[in-house]
């Protein structure tokens, strides 16, 4: 055990907020790379599995029914495996690779049943079926994939009908939500957090892909109807979101702001919203880095950070607007930005000066 | 090493801080930060953000205007770009980070400047003279600058050189560059040299110690050698012995280094990716001609995943042992 943990536990005995001897310490978790890195071998091993399946089980691939009943044995072997034998390494790999594999030829049967079908019924299949492997899958790196996965599915899905401006602001609010209550659930936080990150990776992997995912939408479905939704309900709600951590973290009092500070920050994210309307991903980017920084999650911070220089860049190459209409929203957001800190900032030297009276 | 983050909430989850305690803790532990901490962040979030938004307008609006501008508007435009974070370098001081930046994003200018030299007269595609004039031009500023990102920014440059060489002229000083082999071959002498020589460097240079520079470092040179070994195994007309003796070098060095001398979990992580990687493809190369796919495909997938469980137990290992 190290100094620093001894003191924490030390400090938080002598304010009265624990009792007795320090617990004795827990597993040590791997850090993240090295579970990139398993992750990483799961999914090779999950390709060997599916070729094996196709060179030695050509029925299976050669009928929907079988393909899916087969996807689907996988997961229930996957699930057995990792729920029961969860200490163990190999038995862990193992069932990683089968459910790969088994999400593979679930996901294949789907769209095989569907073909020439344009609906947005594979899509609510597969992001239920993510979201309930998210869930109930007990490994951390499956839960993040899955959570990945049901993120991009359900975006299609909102495509499919017509309603995917929404998508990247619901998503965001679930991610908000599940970040906000971290510490509301302390037993259940080891499973809540890695579905978190995955929500959050995959709206940073919608930003890169731009608009890849736009064209698989239209490739699998002809929308020939406008969206039921117009564009910028999805930007206002996004901006909706960031306003709600906002308020929620001032509410709770942490920062402990004067009244006239606490309406000052609200004004100041309000006017972000309206001038960066058309570009939604400044919200998104300033939403992951608060939360991050309010539960001193130096990860999230850092998703945060990327998620804001990715918006900006894949921003650049967007079509909806031209690069004037850009350049102005952007300039308009920087100046509110540096306007806000700069009102902060007298209204800080002013309390000072107060204080000093 | 466990984070003060990650230690609370491991009590929090073993049920020793009470739920209406937590608020409390996570404040008095220093997890989550106090009025004050608040304030020093707004203040940075709102500069830096204020700042990249009105960067990226700036470049965003010449963008739409360029072809509008004439060659010397876009010629005093670039070079503009380039002694603004200049001066900005030498007004607030060689020793702060934000002069740091500035430097970096002077050097990340050059760039620009270069290629919109080749866009007025016409270089051609001759984007191998581009990127190494880039990294000469910039040289005396990443010597002085005394900051990591700088010399990576360089490294990265030479790299792209080296590549853009190969592909071009086939043929690199005296040596001939017949194959991906001979090319991939530099790559790893580049990378493999500038990782050792910066990892002795920041013994006695303590702003070369840079953990995530040293790691970008060993990632390039380990991918370079992984795919000669790969090359090694597929391509019939590639070196055979050598590519093997110099890996077993490369993984016995990072042992020694990152397992005895100055343990370090990521790197000995991306040795067993590494290894899995190339071990894996050497059985399928040895079994593709005497074994039925199907079998061949099962072993592999089995293969992979002892591989990954026996690397898992290895490094849980090795991380206990490391100083907590």
């Amino acid at each position: 055990m190290n100094a620093h943990q001894n003191s924490t536990w030390q400090s938080l005995l002598d304010a009265g907020l624990v009792s007795g001897s320090e617990p004795p310490a827990g597993e040590l978790e791997s850090p993240w790379y090295v579970r990139l890195m398993l992750g990483v071998a799961g999914w090779i091993a999950a390709l060997f599995l599916l070729a094996f399946v196709a060179a030695g089980l050509t029925w299976v691939i050669q009928s929907e029914g079988a393909m899916m009943s087969a996807g689907l044995i996988a997961l229930a072997l996957a699930w057995l495996l990792l729920w029961k034998f969860s200490k163990q390494d190999f038995t862990t790999q193992f069932g990683l690779a089968v459910s790969f594999a088994g999400q593979a030829l679930f996901v294949g049967s789907l769209f095989g049943v569907f073909r020439g079908e344009l609906s947005s019924s594979p899509w609510i299949i597969l992001a239920l079926t993510q979201a309930a492997l998210a869930l109930l899958m007990p490994n951390n790196i499956h839960r993040l994939w899955s959570a990945m996965a049901a993120s991009i599915s359900f975006y299609m899905l909102l495509y499919s009908m017509h309603y995917a401006a929404i998508a990247p602001a619901i998503i965001l609010a679930v991610a908000a939500w599940a970040w906000l209550n971290e510490f509301s659930w302390p037993r259940h936080g080891s499973a809540i957090r890695p579905v978190a990150y995955g929500l959050l990776i995959a709206l940073v992997v919608m930003d890169i892909a731009g608009g890849t995912f736009q064209l698989l939408a239209e490739w699998s479905l002809v929308r020939e109807e406008p969206p039921l939704v117009v564009p910028w309900l999805g930007d206002l709600l996004t901006g909706a979101v960031l306003l709600w951590v906002v308020w929620t973290l001032l509410w709770r009092g942490q920062a402990a702001f004067s009244r006239p500070r606490t309406l000052a920050v609200l004004a100041a994210v309000i006017l972000l919203i309206l001038v960066s309307f058309k570009a939604p991903g400044l919200c998104v980017g300033v939403c992951i880095i608060v939360l991050g920084y309010a539960h001193g999650n130096r990860i999230l911070t850092g998703l945060g950070i990327a998620a804001l220089l990715v918006y900006v860049s894949s921003y650049y190459y967007t079509l909806d607007e031209t690069l004037l209409v850009k350049s102005q929203v952007l300039a308009a957001s920087g100046v509110v930005l540096l306007l806000a800190r700069w009102l902060m900032q007298r209204m800080q030297l002013g309390k000072k000066e107060q204080d000093h009276v | 090493m466990k984070s003060r983050r990650a230690q609370l909430l491991a009590w929090m989850e073993a049920g020793a801080i009470a739920p209406e305690r937590v608020a409390q803790a996570l404040v008095l532990s220093g997890v989550v930060p106090d009025g004050q901490g608040w304030q020093r962040f707004m203040d940075r979030l709102l500069l830096v953000l204020g700042a990249l938004t009105l960067a990226a307008a700036v470049i965003f609006f010449f963008a739409y205007n360029w072809n509008a501008l004439g060659k010397l508007a876009q010629f005093a435009l670039a070079q503009v770009l380039v002694v603004l974070p200049l001066l900005a370098y030498w007004k607030l001081g060689v020793d702060k980070l934000a002069a740091k930046v500035s430097l970096l994003a002077a050097a990340i200018m050059v760039g620009a400047l270069l290629a919109v030299y080749g866009q007025t007269y016409q270089t051609g595609a001759d984007t191998l003279q581009l990127f190494f004039t880039w990294a000469v031009l910039i040289l005396p500023w990443v010597l002085v600058g005394q900051f990591p990102a700088l010399w990576v920014l360089w490294l990265a440059l030479l790299n792209v050189s080296v590549v853009m060489y190969c592909l071009v002229f086939r043929s690199f000083l005296w040596i001939s560059i017949g194959s991906v082999d001979q090319m991939l071959w530099l790559l790893l002498l580049l990378n493999t040299a500038a990782w050792a020589l910066w990892e002795v460097a920041s013994l006695r240079f303590a702003w070369l110690v840079s953990p995530w520079a040293v790691r970008l470092l060993a990632v390039a040179s380990g991918v370079a050698m992984a795919m000669l070994v790969l090359n090694c195994i597929f391509d019939p007309s590639a070196g055979r012995v050598l590519p093997w003796l110099a890996y077993i070098a490369w993984l016995g060095i990072l042992y020694f280094v990152y397992r005895r001398k100055r343990p370090d979990l990521f790197m000995l992580a991306g040795g067993c990716l590494s290894l899995i990687v190339c071990f894996t493809s050497l059985g399928a190369k040895l079994l593709l001609e005497s074994s039925e796919a199907a079998g061949l495909m099962l072993f592999l997938a089995l293969l992979v995943v002892a591989e990954a469980a026996a690397a898992a137990i290895w490094l849980k290992r090795v991380h206990a042992e490391m100083p907590q």
